[in-house]
């Protein structure tokens, strides 16, 4: 099976390190699973479950929680505000970045929650693939509907009606916002420090900034696309041409 | 003009979605990045709101936030934390913060908290105007009668037994109406400094209701206007304190009577009110006029709604809005409910229920 290797590494002003390793399968994206993650009282499914999470009792563990535990843990007892060098290995590229803790942890906890089977989390999978560490708020913007409009030309070629004025993905970050809640609900059950609680309204504030650019009609970078939009200016005649 | 909010947050994505948000809501909204960015902005600009979130680096909220009340007392600050410590909580709300968020926060929530929050500084702010004004005018008010009470004094010993009886009786009538005119301008001064104590005793409201409307009689008498007294058999007695009570019912009646118009009916009810899980026992008292000038939302201020400002000139209605503003005041600090309606055409109904003894 072709996987797709990850690293981060968080570097601390003391010198000390973390490391996370995250393997996903190359063609469905999904996260591999570490055999020995560990599973607090907090990753119960029942314990804060999301108020819209449509898994039933029979799953013991939240598919999230469990997948985020590691770097949690982690982070238990760490401030949002410390200074970190972060340096994300993809197999593609390097990147690094001094950034607050917050940040870097967010980054990482995106692409995790994207991919561990959550069945309303999924449907942000294939961003995981074009993962962009670090990212500003426009470029998750316009990474999230590019993707979707990317998906509505799939469902075009197989014959269905496309979603082309992006309500269904509105209606996605609204459920993906109870998510958030709840997640941000358990982290703080599992935290004694704020990092992994910011992390998660970091991915919040950008879940909400992605519904007001839809909202707002993508007018934040509609001058950008003038080219496909607007009708082509005819060219002036210069000055030496007579008029016709 | 916009309300103009400053956002106060060290993460940038955070204050991009929530200034978008804010502004679309139709808030002039300005961002800093720390406390210290907040103040030097604070220093620079009036803001009406600051959103400040608790833990920051350089300078935190909760070490900003003493500055910031220092620096602009009359801008309000809601606190934000994506770490629930309900000891933060207090302290922030201690050293003067409105309110307090935990992040995630839901915009929309933020938007109706903030709606909130601006509707009743604008309604305090109008509430003090009329206050002001109504102060001004007071002199002029107080200065003619106490003319007449000085003239009484020094022509009484001139006129016959039977004379000085009637003029010593019309002095005596006109220094009440001072007193209550000056009394009610220092309890609104003291209710809004915070100063209320209250004395609770057990109080028989009916004969309270019945005292109340002998003493207003002669004022409706004067309006024309005629006073209906309907009290409950067996009605409970209250847990309050009885001179306050007593003033809240006079406050009642005077608004009813000034603002009536001529011929109009005025009923006094008072009733027992069975409570529930939530609320004990009460007794209710509710003030109707047939007929009255004043309107239901003529008294919006005293609601933090939206209403018709207070006209400067009518200064029977400031008196009004100014009376009923202390009555709210002394009804609520007796765990008590005050609120006006039902209300239909031209009739009007002010009530308040206080605890049951």
């Amino acid at each position: 099976m072709d996987q797709l290797n990850y690293t981060y590494k968080f570097t601390f002003a003391n010198g000390q390190e973390k490391d996370f390793a995250v393997f996903q399968d190359a063609k469905t994206l999904e996260l591999q699973r570490e055999a020995d993650a560990p599973k607090p009282e907090w990753t119960k499914l029942k314990f804060s479950q999301c108020s819209n999470c449509p898994l039933d009792d029979s799953v013991e563990y939240c598919p999230v929680a469990i997948n985020l535990s590691r770097v949690v843990e982690t982070f238990r007892d760490n401030d949002s505000f410390e200074q970190t060098t972060v340096t994300v290995e993809t197999p593609q590229r390097t990147y690094s970045k001094k950034v607050q803790l917050q940040k870097g942890i967010s980054s990482l906890l995106g692409m995790i929650m994207v991919t561990s089977n959550c069945p309303i989390m999924d449907r942000l999978r294939p961003m995981a693939r074009f993962h962009l560490p670090f990212a500003t708020s426009l470029e998750t913007f316009y990474r999230t509907v590019s993707m979707y409009l990317t998906a509505q030309y799939f469902l075009l070629r197989k014959g269905e009606s496309p979603d082309w004025d992006l309500s269904k993905l509105l209606e996605t970050y609204k459920a993906i916002s109870h998510v958030n809640k709840g997640m941000s609900q358990r982290l703080l059950n599992a935290s004694n420090k704020d990092a992994n609680v910011n992390a998660v309204v970091i991915l919040h504030s950008f879940g909400d900034g992605v519904s007001y650019f839809i909202e707002d009609g993508l007018s934040e970078i509609k001058d950008m696309f003038s080219v496909y939009v607007d009708s082509p200016k005819k060219p002036e005649p210069s000055p030496s041409e007579p008029n016709k | 003009m916009s309300d103009r909010i400053l956002l106060v947050d060290d993460e940038d994505s955070l204050r991009l979605s929530m200034k978008m948000r804010l502004k679309g809501a139709g808030f002039d909204v300005d961002e800093a990045a720390d406390g210290e960015e907040a103040l030097d902005k604070i220093r620079e600009n009036q803001y009406d709101v600051v959103l400040l979130d608790i833990k920051m680096p350089t300078l935190s909220g909760l070490d900003a936030l003493p500055m910031i009340v220092q620096t602009s007392p009359k801008t309000d600050v809601i606190m934000m934390t994506g770490f629930a410590d309900f000891s933060d909580a207090i302290e922030c709300l201690k050293a003067g913060a409105k309110d307090y968020l935990v992040k995630p926060i839901e915009v929309t929530e933020l938007v109706t908290r903030l709606k909130t929050l601006l509707r009743t500084r604008q309604s305090e702010r109008e509430l003090q105007s009329v206050q002001q004004h109504y102060s001004s005018i007071l002199f002029y008010d107080l200065f003619g009668p106490l003319m007449t009470i000085r003239d009484v004094v020094h022509s009484a010993h001139k006129l016959k037994e039977k004379d000085q009886e009637a003029l010593l009786g019309y002095a005596t009538e006109l220094s009440e109406l001072l007193s209550a005119k000056v009394r009610g301008m220092l309890d609104f001064n003291h209710i809004e400094s915070g100063v209320l104590a209250l004395d609770r005793k057990k109080i028989d409201i009916g004969r309270l209701v019945t005292r109340v409307c002998e003493t207003q009689s002669i004022l409706a008498q004067k309006n024309n206007v005629s006073l209906v007294n309907e009290v409950q058999q067996k009605l409970r007695a209250a847990l309050c304190d009885g001179e306050k009570t007593e003033q809240v019912l006079n406050y009642f009646l005077t608004a009813a009577i000034q603002n009536s118009s001529s011929g109009a009916e005025i009923k006094v009810s008072a009733t027992n009110k069975a409570g529930d899980n939530q609320v004990k026992d009460q007794v209710q008292v509710s003030v109707r006029s047939s007929d009255s000038r004043v309107q239901e939302e003529d008294l919006n201020i005293l609601f933090h709604k939206n209403g018709r400002p207070v006209d400067g000139k009518n200064a029977k209605l400031q008196e009004t809005v100014l009376n009923l503003a202390i009555a709210k005041r002394i009804i609520e600090a007796h765990g008590g409910l005050f609120w006006i309606g039902p209300t239909e055409k031209k009739s009007i109904q002010y009530n308040f229920s206080i605890p049951a003894a």
